[in-house]
């Protein structure tokens, strides 16, 4: 009888699940505005949650942990349908605190302070109720805002409300009493002395999620225990049977409220995290974080992450769990660990985009403690600025985090720029860890990984990736004998989804349509039901039959427009191109703002200047409808994100860059494609990535992620699509070497060079030969220092002979890598054999040291047009420069056009007419075409290859030559590519665009406000920050007070 | 405590309708009656005083005044004729040789309320009849009024409206069976609860036994019962049992407490 789930037996498994598919299907129908039927009634729905509530009760003592949070979570998913629905105002609040106790203890506090946010507390009034009613209904409002947690305001009104309780006690109790004494009635007594321990215990517990002590005592587990105690023994005596079970709910609820403050979870481990959390807690925040999401109390705690001696650790949990809260807390560890050595630890983020957000919230939320956070760009190589903050040597002003890319870490360490940092990498923390698998960059993050692991003494490891079922095998790749995965499987989700195939079903009339959705059984928890929905509009957006019968595009926009009411809404399209037909067809009255935002209007401005004049996504604003691909400059998609977080945009038309965006709250995505632009579909892993943005913490009560399917075959294609399960994460090594034993090149790696997976191996080889400086030594670990990373590892397991090839192929290489100039290797991020070849066509072109002037992009073209030319050329480069010409065309002159006009900061909507138009295609429609075009190979291409090719051309040319020059002259030549990274043609512009500065705005606004570029980049950050619009306008004239305006939203100053 | 009395008690009424039966009772000997009503409630009663005063000292912590629920604790030395009649009923359920019945968790509770509040139920525990086990829950009403039925036995807070709801309300059940819980701390207690709660929850909530028992010092008559028993036949399912049982007492209520203060009958 211990075990209790003779309840659930007798319950009946399918009436549970018709119970829980009935809560599905009215909360889908109320999101989608259906009026559907009911087919379980409120009475049955009542019954079932009444026993799942009873079977919580039963697990309360002595039941695991587990299991009293699955019964918890059931119990509240039925009971959030109907426990709040009958019964006086004291009834619904009483059953509202059930509700919050089954959700507490079931990890579903989230999902249920969103319900009391969005409906409120009930407010009672003092009139008409005798002193007893009064103290329960003030017992229930106190632990009602005990669960909201809205901010400091409801712990405040947490401790007004029992201060005020005690007050009028001594005024209102005695006559009270007396009329019960009269009447011969105890029972008062017993639920006065039961009440007032109920508001002693909620005031212990409000000011320790408030403070993490009560009166300078830690015992708060103690404490509560001793009042709940109390207060079940007056229950007890008193016979209130009602109240006895409701106090013992109470007090097991209460229990997991410490255990999820951030004050248990982080309790004693050392002083930096204490002063964080206090900063995390401070009344200054406008959001307050009293409590850890149940993974991150999982995580830190319970999987012993904050006390962990681990080195490496993997944390595979789902997306939006919280997952940087986490890393901040190891961060803090690292750091503490290696205090003395002013250590300092690497975040590595996939994206540029990701690297500024990431520096912008790491920042934000060390300031209080003090803690330097800087990034260096993805630029592949290090620019004179980046430089001077790197070597600086005031410990005031080190920083102790940087935050990059993986590919700039690797250049720079494998630059030596650890030794001249001097002071240790502590810990590297790689967010989107599952990159690892990536065909294209995959295999560098994990020789990354594998050359760190072999070379910092101190270097520890976080990996962070949305689930994976191989987390462990991942972790111990880093530290076999000093690792720990941690795993939370998909289990918990910050609040439901639902996954549905979106169908589009012919009228009556001609042209008459209307919507169904079909829910999907998935290998994720969703909510699924087993009829298909239909939609109540005919005709969304005005469309046609003939429009989504054939067009995945419009249906998607089509199904967008009917979950728009919910909130926003991303459209996922299959590539830019599709984005404006998509974004047009939601241009409608009925989606017209109403307000004028005043946000919109500077970004409107701001775009005005960046894209050109008629660039539609300006009036698309207007509408609520944003636009989200890599056909945008950096700063508008971050402009499109923030307006998405801050809910000013009703629909989001996106591709899956949209992905790779931190913190993209939106309530529903429609899929108009499963695929990648070139047919394949998405691994489930990215898939589940982006439908774990629909409905996230703080955003709506149900998630919709929506599939277009224009027929049946696309329909059933969906549904095969749906059922695939995560795949394990693992090394593209393997199939590297599968496809290279296939064309018989394992034995001659050096024929490899040409495809940069199998560069970045060569590179790697190179690399750890100069570190280990001896051939014959080199040649006895070739093993070893394969073993090092993971794809080898697993290839000796799985494919022994491949292994055996493989290793004798390192061999032969290593008899070309003696005496080559590997240093270049490591400078250029080219293999041998192109730095070789590159070396032979800088010396046929006579490019050397002396051309290396800021006239390169003026009246020296000629030179970067050669220079071009040679990159053309290079392995490592040759495919992204030829997607800037449009095709394999070799026609450095074009580049170097294309490169100078963008450091002279031409208006990108000229250069999309000069060298992006498309003829075949006329009006907006061929201006749109372009600028996409333009932005795609400005943004995803040539700012960073052009820039890394000059950086390496620059390694090449002048190597150790450079100390010979002036420091001025060292940091303008070291400049030169940062120009191209940031299109902008001066030290100082480069400078104030490491602060945020919009390019369009850099060069005048660096002269009005007079930044010098020998200033260290912390200073010229605190001179822009300094700036007010008016400084603005007078260097820009009107519209600077709107790129000031966007400038504080790209730096999250807004 | 002695089964003698309820052997010896004489049958004056019974009958039935639908689901719901009731049987009228007398007890004639009044110093057997005496000797029954003190075991009675010395079985039941612990001595609170030092509870109580615990719990009051305990409001000390919770930073609240104490003076005036303490004043309201003590103002009820002595027991009350319905906390003597829920006791007596208790034991009689108890000691009836045709019937084995649980009260699990009896003689926690102190002092009661004589306003029906809810949830709740006066008697709260199992019926067993063979391999079945039921729940059972109950409702004790003591009456000196000449009247038939009494006015306890009627009305919205009367026992029939108690047992109705008691007979309908998902909730109640649920509440009560959390309670009951806590106090079936043995392993025989728990293997009753998971039979009986198994049963009711297969039911739809419907089959458990209700029983109503009504103290009398009047002379018996059907009257008091019948009422009752046929409207609670019309309203409740017929899978729940309702037995109504009314005890025709040979010593008048008001004496009770005499009685058990050592008077002698």
């Amino acid at each position: 009888m211990k075990n209790s789930q003779w309840i659930i037996d007798a319950l009946g498994k399918t009436e549970i699940a018709n119970a829980e598919a009935e809560v599905g299907r009215r909360r889908l129908n109320r999101a989608l505005g259906i009026d559907g039927d009911v087919r379980v009634t409120d009475e049955q729905l009542r019954f079932i949650c009444e026993y799942l509530d009873l079977h919580v009760f039963t697990l309360l003592s002595g039941g695991s942990s587990e299991e009293l949070r699955k019964a918890a979570a059931a119990a509240f998913q039925v009971g959030r349908e109907v426990l709040w629905k009958r019964g006086n105002s004291i009834e619904v609040a009483q059953n509202l605190v059930r509700l919050g106790c089954l959700a507490v203890l079931g990890d579903r506090g989230a999902d249920f302070r969103r319900m009391l946010i969005q409906r409120g507390i009930p407010e009672f009034t003092s009139e008409d109720q005798d002193w007893g009613t009064r103290t329960w209904a003030i017992i229930l409002t106190i632990w009602l805002s005990l669960f909201r947690k809205e901010g400091w305001d409801d712990l405040d009104r947490v401790q007004d409300s029992v201060a005020r309780l005690r007050s009028e006690q001594r005024l209102q109790e005695p006559s009270f009493l007396i009329r019960a004494e009269e009447n011969g009635d105890s029972r008062p007594a017993w639920e006065l002395i039961l009440a007032y321990h109920l508001a002693k215990a909620a005031e212990i517990l409000g000011m320790y999620l408030s403070q993490g002590s009560v009166d300078r005592r830690y015992d708060i587990r103690e404490q509560l225990e001793s009042q709940f105690d109390r207060g079940i023994a007056a229950a007890v005596q008193g016979n209130l049977i009602e109240r006895e079970v409701f106090t013992r709910l109470l007090a097991r609820a209460s229990e997991t409220f410490v255990e999820n403050s951030i004050w248990t979870v982080t309790r004693a481990v050392n002083s930096r995290v204490s002063r964080f959390v206090e900063s995390l807690v401070s009344r200054k925040e406008r959001t307050p974080i009293f409590e850890m999401l149940p993974p991150q109390r999982r995580t830190l705690r319970e999987k012993g992450l904050l006390g962990s001696g681990s080195r490496s650790v993997v944390v595979s949990l789902p997306t939006s769990s919280g997952k940087t809260l986490i890393a901040e807390f190891r961060l803090l560890q690292a750091l503490n660990q290696f205090d003395l050595e002013r250590g300092w630890v690497a975040y590595l983020a996939p994206t540029r985009a990701l690297v500024n957000q990431m520096t912008i919230r790491l920042r934000r939320d060390f300031a209080a403690i003090k803690i330097k956070v800087e990034k260096v760009s993805p630029a592949l190589e290090v620019d004179g600025i980046e430089a001077d903050m790197l070597e600086e040597e005031d410990p005031a002003l080190q920083f102790r985090i940087l935050v990059t890319t993986p590919e700039k870490l690797d250049l720079m360490l494998r630059g030596g720029w650890e030794q001249r940092i001097n002071r240790p990498l502590t810990l590297v923390i790689v967010d989107e860890a599952h990159g690892l698998s990536s065909p294209t960059r995959g295999l560098k993050l994990e020789l990354l990984l594998a050359t760190i692991n072999r070379e910092c003494q101190h270097a520890q490891f976080l990996l962070l990736t949305p689930f994976i079922p191989n987390a462990d095998r991942i972790a111990r790749w880093l530290a076999p004998d000093s690792h720990s995965a941690i795993e939370l499987g998909v289990d918990w989700v910050p609040n439901d989804r639902a996954i549905v195939i979106a169908r589009a079903h012919k009228g009556d009339k001609r042209g008459d349509f209307h919507l169904s959705l079909d829910t999907q059984h998935t290998t994720h928890p969703t909510l699924e039901i087993p009829e298909v929905l239909t939609l109540p509009q005919n005709r969304p957006l005005g469309l046609l039959w003939s429009d989504v019968s054939s067009s995945p595009n419009k249906l998607a926009a089509a199904t967008a427009q009917t979950l728009r009411d919910r909130g926003t809404v991303i459209i996922l399209v299959g590539q830019p191109s599709y984005s404006w037909g998509v974004a047009n067809a939601l241009r409608v009255e009925e989606n017209v703002q109403e307000k004028r935002d005043e946000d919109i209007m500077h970004i409107k401005r701001f775009l005005d200047d960046e894209m050109g004049p008629d660039f539609p996504l300006s009036s698309l604003l207007e509408h609520g409808i944003g636009v989200h691909h890599s056909g945008l400059s950096d700063d508008v998609r971050r402009l499109v994100e923030w307006l998405t977080e801050k809910s000013k945009l009703r629909a989001v038309v996106a591709t899956t860059t949209v992905a790779q965006g931190v913190n993209f709250p939106v309530s529903g995505v429609v899929f108009a494609s499963h695929q990648y632009p070139y047919g394949n579909d998405m691994p489930p892993e990215d898939f589940w990535n982006i439908a774990g943005r629909a409905g996230r913490i703080n955003q709506g009560d149900l998630g919709i992620v929506a599939l277009a399917a224009v027929n049946d075959v696309k329909a059933s294609k969906i549904e095969g699509f749906i059922g695939r399960s995560v795949g394990a994460l693992n090394s593209t090594l393997i199939q590297m070497v599968k496809k290279a034993i296939d064309t018989g090149k394992l034995l001659a790696l050096d024929k490899l060079h040409q495809q940069p997976e199998w560069s970045a191996f060569l590179q790697y080889l190179a690399h750890t030969y100069r570190q280990i400086g001896n051939h014959e030594r080199f040649a006895g670990e070739v093993e070893q220092v394969l073993r090092g990373t993971l794809g080898f590892r697993a290839l000796r397991e799985s494919h022994p002979t491949w292994a055996d090839e493989l290793v004798e192929g390192v061999y032969q290489y290593a008899e070309r890598l003696k005496g080559g100039p590997l240093g270049l290797v490591d400078a250029t991020g080219f293999s041998l054999e192109s730095v070789m070849a590159t070396l032979v066509r800088l010396s046929d072109e006579r490019i050397t040291q002396s051309t290396w002037t800021p006239e390169l992009f003026g009246r020296r073209r000629n030179d970067l047009q050669r220079m071009m030319g040679v990159l053309l050329q290079v392995p490592e480069l040759r495919k992204s420069l030829e997607e800037v010409l449009g095709g394999p065309r070799p026609d450095g002159d074009r580049l170097s056009r294309i490169i100078c006009d963008w450091v002279q900061g031409r208006a990108l909507s000229e250069m999309a007419i000069e060298y992006f138009n498309d003829d075949s295609r006329e009006g907006v429609d061929q201006n749109v075409t372009a600028i996409t075009r333009c932005c795609r190979s400005i943004f995803g291409r040539l700012t960073q290859t052009a820039s890394w090719g000059l950086s390496a051309l620059q390694s090449l040319t002048i190597g150790d030559d450079l100390d010979a020059l002036s420091e001025e002259e060292q940091r303008t030549v070291r400049n030169l590519p940062a120009r191209v990274y940031y299109g902008v043609n001066s030290d100082e512009a480069v400078a104030i665009r490491l602060a945020g500065v919009p390019r369009v705005a850099a060069p005048r606004l660096a002269r009005h406000i007079g930044v010098s570029a020998t200033e260290p980049i912390h200073k010229v950050r605190d001179t822009v920050r300094g700036t007010t619009a008016e400084d603005w306008r007078k260097a820009l004239g009107d519209r600077g007070v709107s790129h000031y305006h966007v400038w504080a939203i790209l730096e999250g100053e807004r | 405590m002695s089964d003698a009395i309820t052997n010896s008690s004489l049958l004056q009424y019974s009958d039935a309708e639908g689901s719901a039966s009731w049987e009228g009772r007398l007890i004639p000997d009044k110093s057997r009656f005496a000797t029954y009503l003190r075991k009675a409630i010395s079985s039941r009663q612990t001595d609170s005083t030092p509870t109580f005063k615990s719990n009051l000292q305990g409001l000390a912590t919770a930073d609240s005044e104490k003076e005036y629920v303490g004043r309201l604790l003590n103002a009820f030395p002595r027991l009350r004729d319905w906390e003597i009649g829920e006791a007596l009923a208790e034991c009689l359920l108890l000691d009836d040789p045709d019937r084995e019945i649980h009260f699990p968790g009896r003689n926690l509770q102190d002092r009661r309320s004589p306003q029906a509040s809810l949830p709740g139920a006066d008697l709260v525990g199992f019926y067993r009849e063979g391999d079945a086990v039921l729940l059972l829950f109950g409702e004790v009403k003591t009456s000196h009024e000449g009247r038939t039925p009494p006015s306890v036995m009627t009305g919205n807070r009367g026992m029939v409206g108690q047992l109705e709801r008691l007979a309908t309300r998902d909730d109640i059940h649920v509440t009560l069976l959390k309670w009951l819980w806590v106090r079936c701390v043995t392993d025989p207690l728990k293997q009753l609860y998971g039979k009986a709660s198994s049963r009711l929850v297969e039911s739809k909530g419907r089959d458990l036994l209700l029983v109503g028992m009504l103290m009398r010092d009047t002379a018996p008559n059907e009257l008091d019962l019948k009422a009752p028993g046929t409207a609670l036949a019309t309203r409740v399912s017929v899978r729940t049992r309702i037995q109504l049982a009314a005890w025709y007492l040979p010593i008048r209520i008001s004496e009770w407490r005499d009685i058990l203060e050592g008077a002698e009958p």
